[in-house]
């Protein structure tokens, strides 16, 4: 056996994870994990005075229960929360309390958790009613906050509660309640008032939060600052988000999360200093666990940096005590103890990578320096760390992201020596600026370089070609499977007598580079069929049609930024070869303006009449600065994609008018030989009519049916002359505006054609070749 | 409250052997105890080296001045006793003090009686701030449990000086010229601790500081001692 684990501790955690999955997974309730916790902790006592079961098993038995009953409490606590019942009647409250985070701006909006200590509750004609919590609750403003405010600090709120709701792909209720949340308060930005009423040690964390981004972002450009201030507080909500982008794609997320590298980094600037000054070892001791503690609390408490300073916690009372510390054992206390503070931080993804990283480390690392001990030191030390990590998250990123980096290796190798470089400067020049501005911004020069560098590459790896992989989201039985398999390459590991050498490295970091790129090519083969996919992005509109030979049109992008994204890169597709616009709606277009980064886009097709909306000049300026052709067109316009494919402009818009509305949606005829599918954007009966009465040949195989289904589209008349044998509605599920309309369906049925709509049936595929054609939904 | 405190630490540091790792709730086992080669049989008197015969004075003390009456080692300074000082001194081992000081005890029952005080080889601040403790200082002061003598903490490292280990035979006394001085005022006779003695210039220094200062006789306890490679 050359892994030396205690699995002591292991054997106590291990019960106490599957007792709070078991609780939330099946809702035991309270009476019952109150009734097992104690007649097992009665069982285990007996058990153990007679000597029927060795201790270590029966404390295995007990947290197993004790997993069980703190889940269970927490559950009933959220559930019996007032906040929750205030929540569920739409009640209007004031509430004071002070901010867990810090207010995050997206979209034109702002949130930020509130930790509650006092609700003042607005009943119908009765007096206001006082009550003093201890709840957690996420504060919404629908628009950018406009005054400062940061973690720690003290604030009264007003507003009204809502219970969360979720869309499909996306379960938020479940989201916020792992994070004890169960209400939501929506706020006007002028109901905050800032309260501050005395000290205090959340408010100081705050001010010291404040403090550091107040210095970097003064003494840096705003992309400097945002990543220094992510690498320093370990923050990642702070950086920007292209950057963000470009780190996720290489894999390299990791190095805005603090965690280990920043606590050692503490402790080993610290220690020597104490040395210096001759304290004794209780006084190292305190002052260490002290400023590390510190550290954490200004970082935000996030799981990665909590386990961080609880492992080097359990280090240090290993020093004092003079007891020898074993690393795995101190990860398994690490996560008791988060645990046992917070059942449900367990789905915290934080959670999980920061644990599986370094449990794979604490694996795999021995075996692979074992392995590589003929290849250069530094490259084998940055290798080994590397791949040692990755091969313990890669389930769980395949999982949540579906993205897998294929160039992590190189970009690990290559930003990891810098970002140290830089992670220290950046806590060095915090307090020299502080003292000496002038040998402040000395420092902060050199830090600047070293940032731009960072993100001059990063950005750069990600775009080189095949940077990830994507996968659609596997089952947990695979990443079950996944983690099986890890376990035997540990063993296997173990016991093989291989020595890489350089060579060996330099093959297997080319096999990871060039992997992609077969991956693409057989993804996204032309099948020799004219496919169309509607797909389902929710309430928008997003459908991308490819022809026999390969080329691909996206009409659309949907409401969100990545979804489209991500659904395509999954089908392996590169390049698209135009986008068509139909009108500058954000359901319409929000997905577009990313895909320009991953993909190669041919040019961008808009109706000339498109008003100068936010979403649209976004794109546009973006596809500017990348050289992508723009081709605004009009009514009549008729485009050609290849040889074959042909977009008829059937429609841009009602002459005479502001502009701005459904009305200026563009309406396209998509031929293909004999194949004839109708986009009509979001027109309605206005346009319908226009068209109608212009005597247009409307008739088509395929309707995308116009404005998600709504009731004032696809009149009679308007079905008569199209005739469609398939129509799709784009949709989401629930909308607020009740779209598809029974009426129109109806409407559909009747003029014969068969009726498909994404928020049942997922994505929708049409695919034909010369003789027939075959539809297939994805959840049908 | 401090046996569940120690359960807890006992949970999270399982206790182990510490040299040869099996689990034990001792910080080294009895058969690892039982494995440090120890100095038996005849012995120089005056410096403790092992002899083919008992001497009054060996080869190594010839031509020295020597401070100290007499010293004595416990063991020789290999095999797994090498390894216990090691951890000891490098490894944070401080709960190996009183398993070593126990293994040393017997070698000073002979003259134990006439000891007034103990002492031992002081760290500089630095060193014994970075390490947490000092090692001879919890040997002594195990020592001083076990014979029920009083420990005084009279001597101090005035110096830094380069590591005695990292210095040749021959620099070592010179090296360790004027390294210490005196904290306390001492009289009587001393027994003075160390861990382990290579040519014994570092007690001989601390003995010469004892006797300049009011110390009668000085005795020297070591854990260990090299048998000098030079000879």
């Amino acid at each position: 056996m050359l892994i030396k684990l205690d699995i002591a501790p292991l054997l106590l955690t291990a019960p106490y994870v599957i007792g709070i999955l078991i609780a939330d997974y099946f809702s035991v309730g309270l009476v019952f994990s109150t009734l097992f916790l104690v007649l097992s902790l009665i069982a285990c006592l007996i058990a153990v005075r007679w000597q029927k079961l060795p201790k270590l098993i029966s404390l295995a038995i007990l947290f197993f229960f004790l997993g069980l009953f703190l889940t269970s409490l927490s559950i009933s606590r959220l559930e019996m929360s007032l906040l929750s019942k205030a929540a569920q009647q739409g009640a209007n409250v004031i509430v004071e309390g002070t901010l867990a985070s810090d207010p995050i701006d997206r979209s034109g909006t702002s949130f930020f958790n509130l930790n509650v200590e006092k609700v003042i509750l607005f009943k119908g004609g009765s007096r206001p009613e006082d009550w003093m919590v201890k709840e957690r609750l996420r504060v919404k403003n629908a628009s950018r906050l406009r005054q400062q405010l940061c973690m720690g600090e003290h604030v009264r709120v007003s507003g009204v509660l809502r219970l969360p709701n979720s869309s499909r792909d996306f379960n938020f209720k479940r989201y916020l309640y792992h994070q004890g949340i169960v209400a939501i308060l929506i706020v006007k930005g002028s109901d905050i008032k800032s309260n501050q009423g005395g000290f205090s040690i959340s408010f100081l964390i705050g001010q010291i939060r404040h403090w550091v981004k107040q210095t970097n972002n003064f003494y840096l450009p705003k992309d400097c600052a945002g990543l220094i201030n992510g690498i320093v507080l370990g923050d990642p909500s702070l950086v920007d988000e292209e950057v963000q982008e470009s780190f996720r794609a290489t894999g390299l997320t990791h190095i805005v999360a603090a965690s280990g590298v920043n606590i050692a980094l503490v402790i080993s600037a610290l220690w020597p200093l104490l040395r210096i000054f001759r304290l004794g070892a209780v006084a190292q001791f305190i002052i260490l666990i002290c400023s590390t503690g510190l550290y954490t609390m200004v970082s935000g408490m996030s799981p990665s940096i909590t386990r961080a300073f609880l492992m080097a916690a359990i280090g240090l009372v290993a020093w004092l005590s003079g007891r020898q510390g074993n690393s795995f054992s101190s990860l398994s206390a690490a996560a008791m103890i988060l645990l046992v503070i917070d059942p449900f931080i367990i789905y915290d993804i934080g959670f999980q990578l920061s644990f599986a990283a370094t449990a794979s480390i604490i694996i795999f690392v021995p075996s692979l320096e074992r392995l590589m001990e003929e290849i250069p030191k530094p490259l084998m030390a940055g290798l080994s760390v590397t791949v040692g990590a990755q091969i313990g998250v890669l389930p769980i990123i395949i999982y949540y992201f579906g993205q897998l980096s294929m160039i992590s290796l190189i970009a690990n190798l290559v930003v990891i020596p810098l970002a140290s470089i830089a992670l220290v400067l950046g806590m060095a020049a915090l307090p020299v600026a502080a003292v000496s501005s002038l040998a402040g911004s000395a420092l902060y020069l050199i830090l600047r370089v070293i940032l731009k560098a960072i993100i001059f590459e990063t950005i750069s790896l990600s775009a080189a070609p095949g940077a990830s992989i994507f996968f659609n989201q596997p089952s947990i039985a695979i990443i079950a499977m996944l983690y099986a398999a890890i376990v035997a390459l540990a063993i296997y590991f173990n016991s093989i007598k291989l020595k890489l050498r350089l060579g060996h490295v330099v093959i297997v970091l080319a096999v990871m580079l060039a992997l992609p790129t077969w991956w693409y090519i057989v993804k996204s083969a032309p099948t020799g069929r004219l496919e169309i996919t509607f797909m389902d992005v929710g309430q928008g509109d997003s459908a991308i049609v490819t022809t026999p030979r390969g080329e691909r049109l996206l009409i659309d992008g949907g409401p969100n930024p990545d979804l489209v994204k991500q659904k395509l890169a999954r089908k392996g597709v590169r390049k698209i070869d135009a986008i068509l616009i139909s009108h500058d709606h954000a359901d319409h277009i929000t997905g577009i303006k990313n895909l320009l980064g991953l993909f190669t886009i041919g040019c961008i097709i808009y109706p000339k009449s498109i008003s100068d909306s936010k979403g649209f000049l976004q794109i546009y300026r973006l596809a500017r600065k990348k050289g992508i052709n723009l081709l605004a067109i009009d009514e009549g316009d008729v485009l050609k994609l290849g040889e074959q494919l042909e977009i008829d402009t059937l429609f841009a818009s009602i002459k005479d008018e502001e502009g701005g509305g459904n009305d200026d949606s563009l309406v396209v005829m998509v031929k293909y030989g004999d194949f004839k599918a109708l986009f009509t954007g979001d027109a309605e009966e206005n346009i319908e009519k226009e068209l109608v009465s212009g005597k247009k040949d409307l008739d088509a195989d395929v309707l995308k049916v116009g404005h998600h289904g709504s009731a004032i589209s696809s009149t009679r008349e308007f079905l008569h002359e199209v005739s469609p044998e398939i129509s799709v509605i784009s949709v989401g599920k629930d909308n607020k505006y009740g779209h598809p309309s029974k009426l129109t369906i109806g409407r559909l049925i009747n003029a014969g054609s068969k009726v498909y709509r994404t928020d049942r049936d997922g994505d929708v595929t049409i695919s034909l070749d010369d003789k027939a054609y075959r539809i297939y939904a994805e959840r049908r | 409250m401090q046996e569940i405190l120690k359960g807890l630490l006992d949970l999270l540091f399982p206790p182990r052997c510490r040299i040869c790792n099996k689990a034990c709730s001792e910080a080294i086992c009895p058969e690892c105890i039982d494995s440090f080669p120890r100095v038996n049989g005849s012995i120089c008197t005056k410096c403790g080296k092992p002899c083919h015969r008992e001497v009054n004075t060996c080869r190594e003390c010839a031509g020295k001045n020597i401070y100290f009456l007499l010293a004595r080692s416990a063991g020789d300074y290999s095999g797994n006793l090498k390894e216990a000082i090691h951890q000891l001194k490098f490894r944070n081992g401080k709960k190996l003090a009183p398993y070593l000081a126990r293994f040393a005890a017997p070698h000073i029952v002979d003259f134990i009686d006439g000891i007034d005080c103990i002492t031992f080889v002081p760290l500089t601040k630095y060193k014994e701030a970075k390490r947490g403790y000092n090692q001879s200082k919890l040997i002594a002061e195990e020592i001083s449990k076990i014979f029920n003598k009083p420990i005084c903490d009279s001597l101090i490292k005035i110096k830094n000086i380069p590591e005695q280990n990292k210095l040749g035979l021959a620099e070592r006394p010179k090296n360790v010229k004027g390294a210490f001085g005196i904290k306390s005022p001492i009289t009587g006779n001393m027994l003075l601790i160390d861990d382990v003695f290579t040519t014994g210039s570092t007690v001989n220094e601390c003995a010469r500081i004892l006797k300049k200062n009011g110390a009668q006789n000085v005795f020297v306890l070591t854990i260990a001692r090299t048998v000098p490679t030079g000879r």
